[in-house]
């Protein structure tokens, strides 16, 4: 395959590097990048989304609720742009050494977090039609 | 997918140069609904120039991106802090979103 054939041929570009650690294909290396970078976006949604439910969100008989909201919003989107980070240059590692890529939690946080988010906003939503 | 590596080259790197566009967006947007909280003037200016500084930062960083892609024939990975812009302004705006949540 022609990717196959790329990545060998990057080897052989960088002889002088140790046989472990090589310049990996720029095709891998960018697509890790665009991951790197959605996984950015999907945090800073998050941050919008609980700033947005602080400041729109009228209060109702659960005070404590729409602050609960914001901080699990928010505080979803610190974890993922905290793992973000790291998360890439894993990455980019095991891709030099041609090592399979490190798992990750980032989609178990995202999805429990999520949860999290979506049952107190049902919760929210249902005391607000009980207090009217 | 047998030869086809230059045409390919140049969409690589054009799709990693929009995906920081949109990025630095989102940035934008993200701290402009921040600078809506209701604090005091001078904080709310604060809040805004730290909005727009981090703003322009994530889309400098892009630019330096944009500017290897142009520089070298083959793209190259990213450098560290090139990508430690946005996943450390990202972190600090949900700190300090934490805080101004609290207050």
């Amino acid at each position: 395959m022609g990717r196959d054939r790329q990545v060998v041929a990057s080897r052989h570009e960088h002889v002088a590097a140790s046989d472990d650690d090589h310049e990996p294909d720029y095709r891998f290396s960018l697509a890790n990048e665009r991951t790197f970078l959605a996984w950015i976006r999907t945090a800073l949604a998050l941050l919008a989304g609980g700033v947005a439910v602080h400041q729109l969100v009228p209060s109702s008989r659960l005070p404590g609720g729409r602050l609960a909201l914001a901080l699990a919003c928010i505080g979803l989107s610190v974890c993922l742009s905290a793992m973000s980070f790291s998360r890439w240059r894993r990455n980019e590692e095991a891709m030099r050494r041609d090592a399979p890529l490190p798992s990750s939690r980032m989609p178990l946080v995202l999805a429990v977090g999520l949860s999290v988010v979506t049952i107190l906003a049902i919760v929210i939503v249902i005391a607000a039609g009980e207090s009217s | 997918m047998t030869d086809a590596a230059p045409p390919v080259a140049g969409l690589q790197a054009e799709r990693t140069q929009l995906a920081w566009a949109r990025t630095s967006l989102s940035f934008g947007a993200a701290t402009a609904l921040l600078a809506r909280t209701d604090f005091g003037v001078v904080a709310r200016c604060v809040v805004l120039v730290l909005a727009a500084a981090g703003t322009t930062a994530v889309w400098l960083a892009g630019r330096a991106r944009q500017r290897e892609f142009a520089d070298r024939p083959q793209p190259q990975a990213a450098k560290t802090w090139i990508v430690a812009v946005p996943a450390f302004l990202t972190l600090a705006l949900g700190v300090a979103s934490v805080a101004i949540v609290l207050s």
